[in-house]
């Protein structure tokens, strides 16, 4: 391999890992704070993608108007998925919300397929992110830079909220100990909304990536990709966000360099993230950064 | 040796930690085979713990745990309820869903000589073992008073009662050493005054040696002939019910930890 | 007295014979004189039965939520296709590589080979679910998911033995409804022999509380092992007859949505209730059909509708959600009608009715 391609690829696994680290934390903040794998957030995903091309491409709105509003929509589709299929489950057993969320993930892809077709659309991709730039011999385009740019300031400023405001507080109380963040008077059901609309958020943030990376977008685009980043985020530590940014980058980064290193496995690669799964669920129930969880007898 | 030498259940310098927490430490107890033994002390002190090691459910970070003078120390909990323990538990586990009757049934699930194909053919080994399977259940159901109700799903009955379900599931089982993690919790002082007779009369019936954790001081006095009293997961006094009254360790490690003492929640 | 009870159980058991031989003849007859539409539908209909069956053991009875179903019929179709495939038919759909030696020469019988899938399942069920059932809850269902996706992503690229992403054409068509039915009837005795046994109640015992049913001395692992291998024979067979039903298969049909679709089945009609899935499992292969329909174009009234992908699957969503929103239970939760019940219903309507006349 030369320098040249080794190159190419490290851009593009930090690339695919920064695109798997924003939708990563979602997961990894339901599941803190619910203990359910939010089956549908790979389809909040999609959606979103799609309100960023119709945004784009029929409503004609300038790009940087269409994404933001596709973000803010989507932050609301992930509020109204909590509320319409998980809240009326919180006190029933854990696998209906389990089915609920799969139902969930379901309908709205071929609610997708229905609404927007099954042919693959193509994304707008505003120019300034495909000019060119030259770093050590390489060319690579703009887009290689702003991707993990900005998912390293939307960390920043998620860690902010976290870790530095009242709402924050009241998250990680919910994600604690449920039953008595509400006792000592925590709001949990606005805990859990905010979870959602940050989730959801950075989970569109990362679908409008994704569209100018891939430039193709279709409506099963959700599932996999979305199970993969669940998988980042059990091997970062459930419930941790650094350990899912973490296993969001270790995952694309493996992926990518399976591929170039090994090309006769690259058959495989949509395998990798379930084989990873299982083994680092064997040797490390509890991922690279979590901590465990008791069960009082 | 014989048998009546040797304890039924020992448990050697076990010791217990979670993290940085030492909830048990260097822990040692012999109850002699028949014996109706207390375990007590305040809240947090590292009783429910002992009970999770010698049914297996937790491994002791060091010690070991003799069950008539055989190690059975970091066996499976199925194992160790094969060799012949059984317990109950402080936050009631039945089988919710399922009806009284088979709740005892599972109990007896484990001593079965019918093989699977077996059952599935439904031979008449199968057939005959099932017969036999109720009637055992409808006995011990008989036992603790609860006969009339074995066609009730388990969670539909008071907690009094779901208390004795547990105790007779755990007699299915047809245990050598019974533990009973306080099994007067949440009930009223009728049904505490009768749980108290039916411990002494199924030790009395089924020569079973019971090991018992009671916040309920009227119950542990009232009906052990010995006891150990725990603190922070350490052994502050040990002897007869008259002996643990008078022990100022005792006293003061109940009235100091600020647990009342006879009256508890879950 | 005792002549009595000798004689009681024999006519029952005379009495179930001689229904069998009934139905069976009828089924017979049918799959030869029934609209070839019908007969495909009453096909399906059995072998979703049996399918639905094994995942509701694992899922419903045993509380241990797999989904991981579609992998198992994958395994079960595919061996079932490749042994009873006719070597001149192997020839010529393995074009881009040849089968492998030896089987590409042979062809067995439909019954052998439906034994072979359930053997080859099961031990794919056991090596899956060895592993998995250590987890609980979430983690089991992505597990399993995971195993099943690399199954099938095995299976894509396994050319020499599965003809990858290409499939297999024309796999004899021996799937009938004495077979379909026969395996349905099969699972459903398997299934309330198991319930009405001790491992059943041990299995039950399980899902309500793993603790409890450890400390009372149930070995967890060899009884969800036991969920998880029948729960994956039953998937195995029913994928082989399914496969051998259609006569072509490919890696892509055995993903995520067809292990959704049988999940569907059997949490509509009730995760732990036998009965309940049956029903279920028929009512959905029906709708199933007939929705069929709205993904398809047609003319009403001189109108061209165009046919709408997906919205068969919307539907079914939406029914899924319904159900688990406000019916979590399906439609019998864990009861069952039986032939007691059905007799104690039917003299309490009658004692009712007298006393009413009286
Ligand atoms: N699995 C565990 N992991 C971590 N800490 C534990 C675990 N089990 C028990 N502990 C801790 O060990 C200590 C002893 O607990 P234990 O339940 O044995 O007390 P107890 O004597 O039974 O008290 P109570 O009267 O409240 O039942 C407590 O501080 C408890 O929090
Ligand atoms: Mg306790």
């Amino acid at each position: 391999m030369t320098v040249e391609i080794l190159l190419q690829n490290i851009a593009n696994g930090i690339t695919l890992g920064s695109l798997y680290a924003l939708l990563a934390i979602g997961y990894t903040m339901v599941y803190g704070i619910l203990g359910l794998i939010n089956f549908a957030h790979g389809e909040i995903f999609m959606v979103s993608t799609y309100f960023a091309f119709y945004g784009t491409a029929v409503f004609a709105l300038p790009w940087q108007v269409a994404f933001v509003l596709a973000i803010v929509l989507t932050a609301l589709l992930g509020v109204v998925i909590e509320r319409a299929a998980y809240r009326p489950l919180r006190d029933a057993p854990r696998i209906s919300v389990l089915i609920s969320a799969i139902g969930v993930s379901f309908l709205m892809a071929n609610l997708g397929l229905v609404i927007f077709g099954g042919r693959p659309k193509t994304f707008y991709r505003p120019p300034i992110f495909q000019t060119p730039i030259e770093l050590g011999g390489v060319k690579v385009v703009a887009l290689f830079f702003v991707i993990p740019l900005l998912t390293a300031i939307l960390l920043v400023i998620l860690n902010y909220i976290v870790y530095r405001t009242k709402t924050g507080l009241a998250m990680r109380a919910a994600q604690w100990d449920f039953d008595t963040a509400r006792l000592m008077g925590v709001d949990v059901d606005r805990a859990i909304s905010i979870t959602f609309a940050i989730g959801s958020a950075l989970a569109a943030v990362g679908g409008i990536m994704w569209g100018l990376r891939f430039a193709e977008i279709n409506p099963n685009m959700g599932l996999f990709p979305g199970l993969k980043c669940f998988i980042a985020a059990v091997f970062g530590g459930i419930g941790n966000i650094s350990g899912a940014v973490l296993g969001g980058f270790i995952l694309g980064f493996g992926e990518i360099m399976l591929v170039a290193l090994l090309p006769g496995l690259a058959g495989y690669r949509d395998a990798f993230a379930f084989i990873v799964l299982i083994l680092i669920l064997l040797v490390r129930p509890t991922g690279l950064l979590g901590d465990k969880q008791r069960v009082k007898i | 040796m014989s048998k009546n030498t040797v304890p039924a259940l020992v448990c050697e310098n076990v010791t217990m930690k979670f993290g940085g927490l030492t909830a048990v430490s260097d822990f040692n107890l012999r109850v002699p085979e028949g014996a109706l033994y207390g375990l007590i002390g305040p809240n947090g002190a590292g009783k429910t713990t002992v009970f999770n090691i010698v049914s297996g459910v937790l491994r002791p970070s060091a010690g070991a745990i003799k069950l008539f003078g055989d190690d059975i120390t970091g066996l499976s909990p199925d194992r160790i309820a094969y060799r012949g323990i059984a317990r109950t538990f402080q936050n009631i586990r039945l089988f919710q869903n399922l009806t009284v009757l088979d709740n005892v049934l599972v109990g007896l699930h484990l001593r079965r000589e019918v093989n699977l194909a077996q059952a599935l053919l439904a031979l008449p080994q199968h057939r005959a073992e099932e017969a036999r399977m109720a009637q055992t259940a409808t006995q011990l159901l008989e036992e603790v008073g609860l006969d009339d109700f074995s066609d009730y799903r388990a969670n539909a009955l008071p907690y009094g009662q779901q208390r004795r379900l547990e105790i007779a599931r755990a007699l299915a089982t047809k245990p050598k050493v019974l533990l009973l993690d306080e099994p007067a919790a949440g009930m009223n002082p009728a049904e505490t005054e009768n749980l108290m007779r039916l411990i002494t009369d199924i030790r009395e019936e089924f020569g079973v040696t019971i090991l018992l954790i009671e916040h309920e001081m009227k119950v542990v006095m009232g009906i052990c002939e010995r006891m150990t009293v725990l603190d922070h997961g350490e052994i502050i006094a040990e002897g007869t019910p008259a002996e643990i009254q008078r022990n100022e360790r005792v006293i003061k490690a109940y009235l100091g930890g600020g647990a009342v003492v006879g009256n508890k929640g879950s | 007295m005792a002549g009595k009870s000798i004689l009681k159980p024999i006519l029952k058991i005379a009495a179930v014979c001689a229904a069998l031989v009934l139905f069976f003849l009828l089924l017979w007859w049918g799959q030869e004189h029934w609209d070839a539409y019908a007969v495909r539908i009453l096909n399906l209909c059995g072998i979703y039965i049996a399918i639905t069956l094994g995942l509701n053991l694992c899922n419903g009875f045993t509380g241990q939520f797999s989904l991981g179903i579609a992998g198992f019929m994958a395994v079960g179709a595919y061996t079932t296709a490749l042994l009873t495939m006719a070597p001149e038919i192997k020839q010529a759909v393995y074009f881009i590589e040849p089968l492998i030696y030896p089987l590409n020469s042979i062809q067995w019988g439909f019954f052998p080979a439906l034994l072979m899938a359930a053997v080859v399942s099961g031990i794919v069920g056991f090596l899956v679910g060895a592993p998995a059932i250590r987890f609980r809850g979430d983690y089991l269902a992505i597990t399993t998911l995971g195993f099943a996706e690399i199954i099938r992503v095995v299976f894509t690229n396994i050319v020499p033995i599965t003809n990858g992403a290409l499939g297999l054409k024309g796999i004899p068509p021996h799937t009938d409804l004495v077979w379909s039915w026969g395996f349905a009837l099969i699972c459903i005795a398997i299934m309330a022999r198991l319930m009405k046994s001790s491992f059943g109640r041990a299995l039950k015992a399980i899902r309500d509380d793993e603790i409890a049913a450890e400390a009372m001395g149930v070995n967890l692992f060899s009884h969800k092992c036991l969920a998880f291998v029948l729960s994956a024979m039953m998937a195995g067979v029913g994928g082989g007859l399914l496969g051998n039903l259609i006569t072509t298969i490919d890696p892509n049909m055995f993903r995520f949505p067809l292990t959704f679709t049988v999940l569907m089945m059997a949490v509509l009609g009730g995760l732990g209730s036998i009965t309940g899935t049956v029903i279920s499992a028929v009512l959905v292969t029906v709708a199933m059909e007939a929705l069929r329909a709205l993904e398809e174009p047609r003319v009403i009234f001189g109108l061209a509708l165009p046919g709408i992908p997906g919205m068969r699957m919307v539907v079914f969503s939406i029914a899924l959600m319904i159900v688990i929103l406000f019916f979590p239970k399906g439609f019998m939760g864990d009861r069952e009608i039986s032939l007691d019940r059905a007799k104690r219903f039917a003299t309490r309507l009658c004692r009712t009715n007298t006393s009413r006349q009286g």
